[in-house]
């Protein structure tokens, strides 16, 4: 096979890749810029995708399976408002519980929903979009015009939200409540209110990156299919230095590694497959190192802020 | 530091010493050597003093480590179960999700009820059910388990009157075999999710299976690293698919779906495992191999009703129906002629035992 | 500052008791919620909750089952315990839990002659040191390069939990090599049966050891105190001048360590071989049961008691009311929440009267 094609090719699957990890760690960014730290990102993608599922499957449009992760998504990201905004609740152990919450409550409504059948209920999925011309440019045409709608969405979202956080008045509101919260409220900056607003919001964005697992990558619902992704959209938002773009970068960055585990696989030569399975975690552990010491994370990242 | 590790070495010596002078050693059998207090008069291949039983009368349940919706091992533990509950009327019992540490509390529970059956899926859990095989003599214990083409599997297992390894064997063979008249690229490919006995029993015959059928084809056979990332074994296997590989097959729950995706979306064949998988992604499932575990378990089933239970190890071959092949969907027309026949050939071949003791 | 701190010190032991008690009842509202779902997805609530009940404390078995579960709990509530009294987060648990695992098998297997006296010792701290170095790796990483612990621990437990498998299908394998796990450890590295009958083991006590050595360690060492200063305002213990970085080092250690026991006391007390599968989320538990402890020895004892009851009675209530086991993890999500809620209601209804009483004051002044 031509080599430029090879690596359109590989270009093509890390796009695709990356686009869950992307859309959970933008809905991270919006939580961190106004001070929350939330690791339950795992919990609500995993219950997103079985929600997109059933939405799908119900009402019988991928659209609406997407609004229905949404939905579940904003419950998700309500509580963990109420536990760490209203009552401020330590934020990793709400994160913690939300995960176990995500993984045993999609279990069981997963077998309410579509009982038990040995064959798998197939839904309506994102077809692809060919963008008409653009995806005739050799090598990046395919992998940059040539996907399913949610991939374009979430691409859009990174100038979108890079524009909303840093150049409009709500954008820098939400960005001082996540560095002092106690000036941003002698400001007369609704402080609760904002970081409600971005729990919100950032859970329902997590929710399409979980929707786009169950829904745009295959068309099914499984157990623990997000397989660790919202942590690694976790590393992806520190790496990505807390910015929209960066955390594009690192999506990709994470996911070529699941590229290379393939190619090494298929190139035959002999690393055990456990150390292959190993490989996006040590890299972003490097990454991590690399570039954390220049991360600077919003000042009051993690610390619950009480008013008066 | 130093001192850290110091006082905590001289506590554990403390507790280590009045650990062993304070109790009885503990009453666990030594799992690595033969147990010698065993019966004489029971040998493999008997049961002590056989009544008959009536079936509608049994108790039988399936202990698994999944959840019974996972398209593969757990699911087709509980498709035996159920039909047991349809055919015979008993209480299609099962549990799920159980923890290698807990496997041992589930065991004990049925076995003080007297269960006549109890089937302990998977080979991880082979230390319990060994231990607790002999410690309640009066159940009849099904470990499933996965036989390699090889027979090195039978090293590995005890000889306890009322404990059955039980399987199909030489699926990957029957796989294999097809698999080699499947492709025009002379490049095959099979993946596992992880190298576990009930997964490695099948990757240890495709290559032998292949050979039947196909004497140059590349056969490639790994491990995707994943039974649930389905995602990951899609872009696996189109790898695979991209390098020139023609026909796939995968063998790793619901991951495995992800390889027939990938099949159907590159245009090339796949062969479902597990289930009949054709619905799954029909321009690509040619067809599928399933372990024919609700046969296998009805007939271990009636052997106990029927008191000709057999100990040790218990394996279906071909011959012995322990691995089905699903119907064509249509695929006998969308094939090329010589492909249906060399197929529908060396099915039947492979059963009836024409090419070897399969 | 100083003074400060001291009091923050103190009012937060005093109000220990008072949250426990809080957190009981919380759970017991969980609880009540739960049966309520159980309800809702069509099985009995009231024979799923005797039969939970009967599974976790009704015979010597049960008990004894309520025993086993408790003793890694108890060891990687206090990994998180220590960790979050530095101003860490361990998420590395389950990791540095089957690193300790590891470790402790190889030492049960590979070393010989050595009578039980030493052996079992050995194989402890063997264990012990495999948490260890795993949990400083992380800290180190945060030392070093200013990398969040929250994110390293959690990578850290897939990349260790792939290496066990690796290990356990490669160099470990028991011969010939056809199941994935270990040979058995030698009978001289075993823990000893507790009550007979039943598989509790003596890892149960020195669980409880170590817990008294926990409560040594913070409130009774100068480097215990200054780890607990840190973890209320770590700026202000680098201006008081205590070396932070050294007590992060310190405490990531001792904490992976911890988890480390968790997972060796299970080999040398229940698996007696390693396999890839060994804990079933003990790690992500200790979260829970550090939380219901309020990160207090006897906390986290009660805490480990209450998660290794659910456990026990879980297998119960799956096996006797026909409940699907992932309903007891939506149980102890809602557990969670409704402690934390709890908490805060108390703080939140504590701060109420303490203005209630300035304005008294005020006014009759």
């Amino acid at each position: 096979m031509d080599l430029l094609q090879t690596i359109g090719g590989y270009l093509f699957t890390d796009i695709r890749m990356a686009a869950p990890v992307l859309l959970a760690g933008l809905g991270l960014l919006l939580m961190n810029w106004s001070g929350l730290l939330n690791i339950g990102a795992e919990g609500i993608m995993l219950i997103a995708a079985l929600a997109a599922v059933a939405g799908s499957h119900f009402f019988g449009s991928v659209w609406m399976g997407l609004l229905l992760a949404m939905l579940a998504g904003a419950v998700f990201g309500l509580l963990f408002a109420v536990l760490t905004v209203t009552l401020r609740a330590n934020q990793t152990v709400v994160g913690a519980a939300l995960n176990i919450l995500g993984l045993s409550l999609s279990t069981t409504l997963n077998r309410v929903f579509f009982g038990i059948e040995t064959t798998v209920t197939k839904v309506d999925a994102y077809k692809v979009l060919e963008i008409p011309l653009l995806s005739k440019i050799p090598v990046i045409g395919r992998a940059f015009f040539a996907q399913m709608p949610i991939v374009y969405i979430a691409f859009i979202l990174v100038p979108v939200i890079h524009y909303f956080l840093f150049k409009t008045k709500p954008g820098l509101n939400l960005r001082s409540v996540g560095e002092n919260p106690r000036v941003a409220d002698t400001l007369g900056i609704n402080v609760y209110r904002t970081q409600y607003l971005a729990t919100i919001v950032g859970s329902m964005i997590i929710a399409a990156g979980g929707a786009f697992l169950s829904t745009g990558l295959l068309n099914f619902f499984a157990e623990d299919m997000v397989a660790g992704r919202g942590y690694i959209a976790l590393a992806a938002v520190i790496f990505g230095k807390y910015r929209p773009t960066g955390i594009m970068v690192a999506a990709m960055i994470f996911m070529a590694g699941n590229v290379v585990s393939n190619v090494l696989q298929v190139a035959g030569v002999g690393i055990p497959y456990t150390f292959l399975t190993m490989i996006p975690y040590v890299l972003t552990i490097i990454a991590l190192t690399i570039f954390a010491s220049r991360a600077v994370a919003p000042a009051s990242l993690g610390k619950p802020y009480k008013r008066g | 530091m130093k001192k850290c590790l110091a006082i905590l070495m001289a506590v554990l010596m403390v507790f280590g010493a009045v650990a062993i002078a304070g109790c009885a050693p503990k009453d666990k059998p030594d799992v690595s050597q033969p147990d010698v207090s065993k019966p004489e008069d029971t040998k493999a291949g008997d049961v002590e003093g056989g009544d008959k039983k009536d079936p509608s009368k049994m108790k039988v349940v399936a202990l698994l480590s999944g959840v019974i919706t996972d398209n593969g091992w757990n699911q087709i533990c509980y498709e035996s179960v159920k039909n047991l509950s349809e055919k015979y009327g008993i209480e299609a019992e099962y549990n799920e999700n159980i923890a290698v540490s807990d496997m041992a509390e589930y065991i004990r529970t049925y076995a003080e009820e007297k269960y006549d059956m109890i089937i302990v899926h998977g080979s991880q859990f082979k230390a319990s059910a060994e231990e607790l095989a002999r410690e309640y003599p009066d159940s009849h214990f099904c470990l499933s388990y996965g036989f390699r083409v090889d027979e090195s599997t039978a090293d590995q297992v005890q000889d306890i009157p009322n404990l059955a390894y039980v399987g199909p064997v030489n699926m990957g063979v029957l796989i294999g075999a097809i698999m080699g008249i499947l492709t025009d690229n002379n490049k095959v490919v099979f993946l596992g999710g992880q190298d576990i006995p009930a997964i490695t029993d099948i990757v240890s015959g495709i290559e032998e299976g292949v050979r039947l059928t196909n004497k140059e084809a590349v056969v490639t056979t790994d491990y995707l690293g994943t039974l649930t990332d389905a995602d990951l074994a899609k872009e696996r296997a189109t790898a695979f698919i991209n390098d020139g590989y023609d026909v796939v097959s995968a063998s790793a729950n619901t991951a495995q779906l992800g390889c027939l995706y990938a099949a159907e979306e590159k245009g090339v064949y796949a062969l479902g495992f597990n289930g009949d998988q054709y619905g799954v992604a029909p321009d690509a499932v040619v067809l599928s191999v399933m372990r024919n575990y609700p046969a296998i378990y009805e007939d271990v089933f009636l052997s106990i009703a029927e008191s000709k239970w057999k100990s040790g190890m218990v394996v279906y071959t071909l011959k012995d129906n322990g691995t089905i092949v699903s119907d064509w969907h249509g695929w006998d027309e969308k094939l090329p002629k010589e492909k249906v026949d060399a197929i529908n050939d060396v099915i039947q071949k492979l059963y009836k035992g024409d090419l070897g003791d399969y | 500052m100083k003074a400060l701190i001291t009091t923050k010190m103190k009012t937060q032991g005093k109000a220990g008791a008072q949250q426990i008690l809080v957190s009981f009842s919380a759970t017991v509202f969980a609880l009540a919620l739960g049966m309520l779902l159980i309800y809702a997805i069509g099985f009995d609530p009231f024979s799923a909750s005797v039969a939970m009940v009967d599974g976790a404390f009704g015979s010597k078995n049960a008990f004894g089952e309520t025993l086993v579960k408790m003793t890694p709990l108890i060891f990687t509530g206090m990994s998180y315990a220590l960790a979050s009294r530095c101003g860490l987060t361990n998420l590395g648990m389950e990791g540095q839990l089957y690193m300790g695992a590891l470790t402790g098998t190889a030492t049960g297997i590979y070393v010989s002659g050595l009578p039980a006296v030493l052996h079992l010792p050995l194989t402890i701290l063997a264990g012990f040191l495999g948490g260890a170095l795993w949990g400083l790796i992380a800290g180190a990483l945060k030392v070093r390069f200013g990398a969040s612990e929250i994110i390293t621990t959690v990578m850290l437990n897939t990349i260790a939990i792939s290496f066990i498998d690796y290990m356990v299908n490669g160099p470990m394998i028991e011969p010939p090599g056809i199941n994935c796990q270990t040979q058995p450890v030698r009978s001289s590295a075993q823990l000893p049966n507790l009550l007979s009958g039943t598989r509790a083991h003596w890892g149960f006590v020195i669980a409880i050891a170590f817990v008294v050595l926990f409560w040594l360690f913070l409130w009774r060492s100068k480097r215990g105190y200054e780890v607990r200063v840190a973890g209320l305002n770590l700026s202000a213990a680098r201006y008081s001048g205590i070396h932070t970085d050294k007590n992060i080092l310190l405490v990531m250690f001792l904490a992976g360590g911890l988890a480390g026991l968790a997972g060796c006391n299970e080999i040398l007390g229940i698996q007696i071989r390693m396999i890839p599968e060994i804990s079933p989320g003990y790690g992500f538990d200790g979260i829970a049961v550090s939380l219901i402890g309020n990160n207090t020895p006897f906390g986290i004892v009660i805490g480990a008691l209450l998660f290794g009851a659910f456990r026990a009675g879980g297998n119960r209530m799956q096996i006797r009311a026909k409940v699907p086991n992932a309903i007891v993890s939506v149980v102890q999500a809602l557990v969670i929440f409704a402690v934390v809620a709890s908490q805060m209601l108390l703080d939140k209804w504590n701060e109420y009267q303490m203005k209630k009483i300035h304005r008294q004051e005020s006014e009759e002044a």
